[in-house]
């Protein structure tokens, strides 16, 4: 009988609708009353422009080698720099570099770590555009400070490492240049070794031989289109062609010509090799200077752009989960209801 | 005399058409996206019950002149509220001058909304006004679990181009299917009757298994045929559950899971595990349960991986720890990412129209400036909100109930919806907390449908999918049966105490 009663009673209950509505609503007040005594934070925004110029994103091999990553399309290369840039202003570098200014400027924030900053600050992005910078601190006015600070820092580094991000690409020119050089000279003083051995073994052969006959016209030819390969672009070499001998001429009287030139290869060799050392040397340098600007860019692209959007100071806002509380209060309301019902049918129950 | 007669001709002819519609209602359910219906109103129709034009009939012949004539159930006066909610919420919407998006205007998403949540009120009303005794119920739910009998004998032949895969026999089962659903099937999950399979997977977890493990649990069946402990409910408890894993519906396979743990757990009878009222005994029978309820879990849950292992898709939830490349996070990886980020715009919808919220039906109208900032290449489904040439025409959804109640009715909404949840709660426990056998098998189908409804509410959110109103409807028509005859039954007590 008493568990009819107890059955009875709780589907009564459940059926006074507004009796239940009215917790939920008397709950959320209550909730929102709650959120609103309750001390809650400040929040400063700011927003930053971000922009990327994609023109790059095929050819800036160095970020891919960077980001450990393969760029399949340039959607790819936007999104790690959007991420990278994530990274960097949640780095301890920024944070900590934030955090030293801040404690210049106010006492608050000398007992600060750069993880309780990091804690406190927010970025909101979707893409490149319209990036919105959040710091919530519990007073006012060091809210502002927080974002102005983190805004202005983010600012100078990021701009840094555009810079040097830049100086990777004049960097790659020149050494490309440097390369091109080098490659160059290499090929000629190679080819300088190989007509010198060719002309070589022909002066032996020559002395080998009675070497008083008539050379063969075919043979000059040979002679004179080595010896152009050979020639420089200097006078010295155009008057040394000259004096090749006649077309009559005995083939041991071409041999001081020949000996000559081969002297001219020589000294041109010497030269080379000198101009070798240089360039390998200025590509170490160059090599060494795009290393350090490499690590200075922290990976961001020399076509990133990353401005003030406008002089406007911080928007300041109180955060109090006025809404959250309004619901979890709801909830609660309806579990006092509960409660409430289930003691109440309890008690009569007992009677 | 022949006036009298053809009245009662009449009314006999009206009753049979009546049950006729009843009982096609009751079996056409399984069939959600019907291709022949009235084509959809602003950003298409997924939604498209076949039950509906049974149900036209059924409102005109019998569910409105019983509304009208006689009194209603405590538990739809509870429902109301959160209806008159709803209405103002679309009209203030519709006042406020909410631009269209993508072609569909609010007027149009308006007339939508109210139609979805008519539709279903409809539903809901229904089953709660037709049974009027417990044969009533009986018959009912024997002719639910013959609708249903028919969707798993659909799907068991969709099983069979799951196992061994035909073009031949796919395509047949494709042209075919094609009479009794808007879209086509998958070659390797199955779909039953119903749109897709998480649709189909929903519908058995939360329409089919709370009854049958209802029936089960408690050695109830609403059949004559039985042998021992054997019931028809046992084979079709069986044949769901054979026919659910290759829907390879992670929803609905949780709550298969859950709600076969909580049967065992919470409502095999205290005989089954020895328990007496000795303090000792209850906490080993608890020991029991729980051990037997993990065992059982854990045994469906080997039966699953090995099938599970068949698909792709659903072999994400264990795969993303074996795989060596992972450019992603576990939840963007089984791709549940996006459901976040749906629930957090649904969110702050509400933290800008707490009250009354957006407007039933205009979550789409809102979603784009409202979605979190942050970054959306890991989530293509998002991308496509927020890319304008990229836009499919299909307007989102919150795939969420509970999400679309805050954002789109705010608190007002969710204190209505919980009034009237509250109130099947307590229909529920009612026939829960009796000593009948009959009613207690209702009170525990009636949990198990809750359990079912809150899970299912967290992944989809469609007031036109019948379930939970199918639920709902028979949770409240057995409450108020059995509270009608208990306090008939407690008079005649006391008349006869009186007159003794």
């Amino acid at each position: 009988m008493e568990q009819t009663v107890l059955r009875d009673e709780i589907y009564a209950a459940a059926h006074r609708w507004p009796v239940i509505v009215a917790s939920f609503i008397i709950g959320s007040l209550i909730g929102i009353f709650v959120a609103i005594v309750w001390p809650s934070p400040y929040r400063a925004t700011l927003e930053l422009g971000v922009e990327l110029s994609l023109y790059r994103a095929t050819e800036d091999d160095y970020i891919a080698e960077i980001a450990k990553l393969p760029f399949r399309n340039a959607d790819d290369y936007k999104y790690w720099q959007m991420q990278q840039l994530n990274a960097l202003v949640f780095s301890d570098e920024y944070l900590g570099e934030t955090l030293s200014r801040l404690k210049e400027t106010d006492i608050y924030w000398q007992e600060f770590t750069v993880q309780e900053l990091r804690d406190m600050f927010q970025v909101y992005w979707r893409n490149a555009g319209r990036w919105r910078l959040a710091a919530e601190v519990s007073r006012s006015h060091n809210a502002k400070q927080a974002v102005e600070t983190w805004r202005d820092v983010i600012l100078e580094k990021t701009n840094g490492s555009i810079t040097d991000a830049r100086k990777i690409y004049l960097i790659d020119l020149q050494l490309q240049r440097t390369e091109d050089a080098l490659l160059e000279s290499k090929i000629r003083q190679a080819q300088l070794a190989e007509i010198k051995a060719v002309l070589l073994d022909w002066r032996e052969k020559i002395q080998g031989t009675d070497g008083t006959g008539v050379l063969d016209p075919s043979q000059r030819w040979w002679l004179i289109s080595l010896a152009s390969q050979a020639a420089g672009v200097n006078l010295g070499w155009r008057s040394l062609l000259d004096s090749i001998p006649s077309p009559g001429a005995s083939m041991e009287e071409y041999i001081p010509w020949v000996e000559k030139i081969i002297i001219h290869m020589e000294a041109e060799s010497e030269a080379i090799a000198t101009q070798i050392d240089e360039l390998d040397r200025q590509s170490e340098i160059l090599q060494s200077e795009w290393e350090l600007a490499l690590q200075d860019s922290d990976g961001l692209a020399a076509t990133l752009v990353v401005e003030k959007l406008s002089d406007m100071e911080p928007r300041l806002s109180q955060v109090r989960p006025n809404f959250i509380a309004a619901l979890v209060g709801g909830m609660f309301g309806l579990l006092l209801w509960g409660a409430i019902t289930l003691i109440d049918i309890y008690r009569r129950s007992e009677k | 005399m022949i006036s009298n007669r053809w009245t009662e001709r009449f009314k006999k002819i009206i009753t049979l058409v009546a049950k006729i519609s009843w009982v096609l209602f009751l079996i056409s359910l399984p069939i959600t996206s019907f291709p022949y219906f009235p084509s959809g109103i602003g950003g298409g129709t997924l939604v498209r019950p076949m039950a509906i034009y049974p149900l036209i009939v059924l409102m005109v012949l019998v569910i409105i002149p019983r509304g009208l004539t006689k009194p209603l159930p405590k538990t739809l006066l509870s429902f109301l509220p959160f209806i008159i909610v709803s209405i103002v919420s679309v009209l203030l919407a519709f006042m406020a001058g909410i631009e269209p998006t993508q072609g569909v205007s609010v007027a149009a998403r308006m007339i939508r909304a109210i139609i979805t949540l008519g539709l279903g009120a409809m539903i809901y009303f229904a089953v709660s006004l037709w049974p009027q005794n417990q044969e009533d119920l009986q018959s009912s739910l024997r002719w639910l679990y013959l609708g249903f009998a028919l969707a798993l004998l659909w799907g068991t032949l969709q099983v069979v181009y799951v196992l061994r895969y035909s073009d031949g026999y796919f395509n047949l089962i494709s042209e075919l299917q094609r009479y009794v659903s808007i879209r086509r099937l998958f070659p390797n999950r199955i779909s039953g009757l119903t749109y897709e399979p998480n649709w189909f997977a929903e519908q058995i977890a939360l329409l089919l298994l709370p009854f049958l493990l209802g029936a089960v649990a408690r050695g109830y069946s609403v059949y004559k045929w039985r042998r021992g402990w054997l019931t028809i409910e046992w084979f079709l408890l069986g044949w769901a559950l054979l026919v659910l894993i290759f829907t390879f519906s992670r929803t609905g396979l949780a709550i298969a899971l859950l709600l076969f743990f909580l049967s065992v757990m919470l409502f095999l009878p205290k005989k089954s595990f020895k328990e007496d009222s000795v303090q000792g005994s209850v906490r080993r029978s608890m020991i029991l349960r729980i051990a037997a309820a993990g065992m059982l879990v854990v045994l469906l849950s080997t039966v699953i991986f090995f099938v599970g292992t068949r698909s792709n898709y659903f072999s994400r939830i264990w795969r993303y720890w074996t795989e060596d490349t992972k450019t992603s996070s576990y939840l963007e990886y089984i791709a549940f990412s996006q459901r976040f980020i749906y629930w957090q715009a649904a969110y702050n919808m509400y933290e800008s129209h707490p009250v009354i919220g957006i407007g039933l039906g205009n979550y789409a109208f809102f979603l784009e400036e409202n979605l979190p900032d942050r970054p959306y290449n890991t989530v293509p489904e998002i991308l496509k909100v927020v890319t304008q040439s990229q836009r499919t025409g299909r307007l989102l959804t919150s795939k969420n109930l509970f999400a679309r109640l805050i954002a789109e009715t705010g608190l007002a909404g969710i204190a209505t919806f919980m009034a009237f949840v509250l109130a099947i709660f307590g229909c529920v426990l009612y026939l829960w907390l009796s000593d009948s056998m009959n009613e207690k098998f209702w009170g525990a189908a009636g949990l198990l449908g809750l359990i079912a409804f809150f899970m299912t509410a967290l992944s989809t959110d469609s007031f036109a999918i019948p379930n939970m109103w199918v639920v709902f409807g028979f949770a409240t028509a057995a409450a108020q049966i059995f509270s009608t005859s208990n306090r008939g039954n407690r008079q005649n007590d006391s008349l006869e105490v009186v007159n003794s």
